[in-house]
């Protein structure tokens, strides 16, 4: 199995919160006019501390909303249907001129219909577990952020916990139940003067996961994917599988505003992974071990309202081991760098129009040292986005945004060239928004179409 | 703010001892030479040392392939392991060569062995077992058959012998007090007829089983595709387990029975899907006697030197293996689900080399009265 690239959000990372919606269906441009999108370290690096420098949008808020996503270009083990109804509870609040409190809590029903995947976020794992069915998965997930953040002089000190717990059910046999836990507590320093945010986040934590699978009554099988065409087949009639992944994450970085309105800002982080599997039925400790060392580096250049870009380069090393042998299963080095340019325009007819031009290359380098695959990847994709926002009245406000994109030698579709086009939108009328996405995908000969849409209420 | 700066610099260093150490060398490079010496088969046989058959199976990888004209044969990147080996070869008509063990294999690692080949005796051998039952959603659970086969070039009798069911005691069949004889073992059925030792020799008998033959011993002899489609007919079985205590035991007039020995036993012939133990005996020990401590003859034990043949079966690979290692040294069965429809099957009829994880095979589904 390929390990995933970025482990940056874990369990809950397929939900779309309310403020970051209208930069997700709208292509993610960098200097979009949103409240939620300013260029500080807590809406632009998700450092909590930030919100000394952000207080415009202090608020209550609880949302609610659907999310549907239609999505046949997907990784084999992916969802390639998802139905989601959640609820959110978001309080940014002052509790005085020294203390700030910063908090989340979300709770969705999801139902994921995946081919052969007994996880929900099977490309987080380095081992994933499958069987011979397809069919949904679908549950519950909870999941509570919270953080403070305090001043001391120009310091802030802002510790970070979160909390979450999922579980699902496969509706088709094996009938598999998954149960997984997330806790994560993170400290931040950060030093705040006129000019200068500059951040040193540490953090932990570890997820659990227990899978519990029962054959009986069918013929399916269970299985442990080792490598990209190995497979460990589960013999009981019953499966009890339990993985750990303990986290580290350093981050630091700092974003400078000149005199003149530009800025720039930078942050490198480092996240590493470490991975236990046990497989229930044996009395080992353990059956596999894995790690995923991951280094992200960003510099943004603000040069004013109107433009923004940014580069960026990732390394990754990962590899899989199994518990008893002390030899190398896998191995993944995985280089990736992009370039991003985003213009705004506000002038005359093109008031609110945005452009934005992307670059990456990717250069992954995979061994299966069990399996006896190996290859050598390297991807280059370009996209472009124009989005157009107009504000109708004082509560109608709509979102417009096109896209098109090229990708050569694409590592998620069988190394084929992709192309891609699409149209997006986001309409907000007072306290309701609706957005939907939709593309079209050329592979090779053949095309296909991806949908997602959501609505949702927001009172604040 | 210096206990802040002690603080960070501690969790720092914490987060970062605790790391997993990249091994350093890689898996799939393990090497493994197979020798078979022929030396020490009967001298009155003549086998060619090349084009044998030889497995190696871990649980992950399966390698096969065929040895030179010197009887060897060589594996390479292999992946670490415990690996099953087996190899068989048709000397003659219906005869066979054959052997196997196990053997550890480590990356990076040369391993040279050599395994013994050796005759594979005739007799009648439990050839194939249907327990784990056909696929359905009723819980159908009454098409289960053992079949045997004689393996000999001469017509064998049944007479007299008993179906022995180990269950799943973590004790099932073994020689607890190390006298000879298996104990704990859940019930014996027999056939008609008066046992007779040295059963090889046996010319005579009622209930004859003729060379190469295949024997069905059905728990109920009907069509089961009446009831479950998936089934299998068993209207045609050689033998049928009664039991006369079990009002609702199917019993199939035409069809000859094999009696339960066991007094307080009042069901039919069953054992378990997927993790079992059947043996086949001659019932020499077990011959009913009204005066005797044991009346029925096996309640002190199954004497090791009258089983013909002994086969246990665990879904699990992992699970621990009960029978004595005298009469079977692995088990078969791995990865069978209750209700998969799958069937165990010796690699070859009667290919039997004491040790069941080399002998057997799985099979989707089950073949009474035929080789797949």
């Amino acid at each position: 199995m390929r390990i995933k690239l970025f482990l940056l959000i874990f369990i809950l990372s397929i939900i779309i919160r309310a403020n970051e919606k209208r930069i997700f269906f709208t292509g993610g441009i960098l200097n979009f006019d949103d409240s939620e999108n300013d260029f500080n370290i807590e809406d632009y690096y998700d450092i909590s501390s930030g919100i000394f420098v952000d207080t415009n949008y202090l608020k209550k808020m609880i949302e609610t909303g659907y999310y549907y996503d239609y999505n046949p270009v997907h990784r084999f083990y992916n969802p390639y249907n998802v139905n989601r109804l959640s609820i959110s509870y978001l309080q940014r609040t002052k509790i005085n001129d020294k203390l700030f409190f910063n908090g989340r809590f979300e709770v969705d029903n999801s139902d994921l219909k995946m081919k052969h995947s007994l996880e929900i976020n099977p490309y987080d794992m380095p081992f994933l577990f499958t069987d011979t069915t397809s069919g949904s998965l679908g549950g519950n997930r909870f999941y509570l952020n919270n953080s403070v953040s305090y001043k001391i002089k120009k310091i802030v000190i802002s510790p970070e916990v979160s909390y979450g717990i999922s579980n699902f059910l496969k509706d088709n046999y094996v009938k598999a139940e998954t149960f997984n836990i997330l806790f994560s507590y993170y400290i931040c320093f950060t030093y705040l003067t006129d000019k200068n945010e500059i951040f040193v986040k540490i953090g932990s934590g570890l997820k659990k996961s227990k899978l519990v699978a029962v054959k009986e009554l069918s013929n399916p099988e269970v299985f442990i994917k080792l490598g990209e065409n190995v497979f460990k087949k589960r013999t009981s009639s019953s499966f009890n599988g339990f993985e750990k992944n303990d986290f580290n994450v350093f981050d630091i970085g700092f974003i400078h505003n000149f005199n003149n309105g530009k800025a720039i800002g930078s942050k490198i982080s480092y996240i590493y992974n470490k991975y236990k599997i046990w497989d229930g039925k044996l009395s080992k400790n353990y059956w596999g071990l894995a790690s995923i060392d991951s280094i992200f580096y960003d510099f943004t250049f603000k040069y004013d309202d109107n433009i923004m870009s940014r580069i960026y380069y990732s390394y990754s090393n990962n590899w899989t081991r199994s518990y008893d042998y002390n030899f190398l299963y896998q191995e993944e080095v995985l280089k990736k760098g992009g370039f991003s340019l985003s213009l705004k325009i506000d002038k005359g007819i093109l008031t609110n129009y945005y452009n934005q031009l992307n670059f990456a290359y990717t250069d992954d380098k995979y061994s299966d040292y069990i399996g006896s695959f190996f290859y050598r990847k390297r991807e280059v994709s370009f996209s472009n986005t124009v989005a157009v926002n107009r504000k109708i009245t004082e509560f109608l406000d709509i979102d417009v945004a096109f896209n098109v994109g090229y990708i050569k030698n694409s590592k998620f579709f069988d190394f084929n060239d992709v192309r891609y086009s699409g149209i997006s939108s986001v309409v907000r009328w007072g306290i309701y928004m609706v957005g939907f996405k939709y593309d079209i995908y050329f592979i090779n000969s053949s095309f296909c179409n991806k949908f997602m849409f959501n609505v949702s209420l927001n009172f604040n | 703010m210096k206990r802040y700066y002690i603080i960070f610099l501690l969790v720092t260093f914490f987060m970062y001892c605790d790391r997993l150490e990249k091994p350093a060398k890689k898996e799939g490079n393990g090497i493994l030479n197979i020798k078979i010496d022929y030396s020490k088969l009967d001298s009155s046989v003549t086998v060619s040392p090349d084009s044998t058959y030889v497995e190696a199976k871990s649980e992950l990888r399966v390698y096969n392939g065929y040895t030179n004209e010197d009887g060897e044969i060589s594996f390479n990147n292999l992946i670490s392991g415990l690996y099953t080996i087996s190899f068989n070869k048709i000397y003659l008509n219906n005869r066979y060569i054959g052997g196997g063990g196990s053997i550890n294999i480590m990356s990076s690692q040369t391993v040279d062995t050599v395994f013994t080949a050796f005759l594979i005796e005739p007799g009648i051998k439990i050839n194939e077992i249907f327990a784990a039952w056909s696929q359905n959603d009723i819980l159908y659970y009454h098409d289960q058959f053992i079949e045997l086969y004689n393996a000999s070039d001469d017509t064998l009798y049944l007479d007299g012998m008993i179906i022995v069911r180990g269950g799943g005691n973590v004790q099932a069949c073994s020689d607890i007090d190390n006298d000879g004889q298996l104990e704990n073992f859940v019930h014996a059925w027999r056939f008609p007829g008066k046992p007779v030792s040295k059963l090889y020799n046996r010319t005579k008998g009622d209930y004859p089983i003729y060379p190469h033959q295949f024997v069905i011993l059905a728990t109920d002899a009907r069509d089961h595709t009446e009831y479950v489609p998936n089934s299998v007919d068993l209207s045609h079985a050689d033998w049928e387990f009664v039991n006369k205590k079990d009002y609702a035991d199917y019993d199939t007039p035409s069809v000859p029975n094999i009696i339960c020995l066991r007094d307080d036993y009042s069901s039919d012939f069953m054992y378990a899907g997927t993790s079992d133990i059947i043996l086949l005996c001659t019932g020499e020990d077990a011959v009913p006697d009204e005066n005797s401590k044991y009346p029925l003859g096996v309640e002190d034990g199954i004497a090791i030197e009258t089983i013909i043949d002994g086969v246990e079966y665990q879904s699990s690979s992992t699970s621990l293996k009960t029978l004595d290692s005298r009469v079977d040294k692995g088990f078969t069965g791995v990865g069978i689900n209750s209700y998969s429809g799958k069937s165990m099957q010796r690699i070859m009829p009667g290919f039997d080399t004491n040790n069941s994880s080399i002998d057997f095979k799985i099979l989707l589904k089950p073949t009474p009265g035929y080789q797949e």
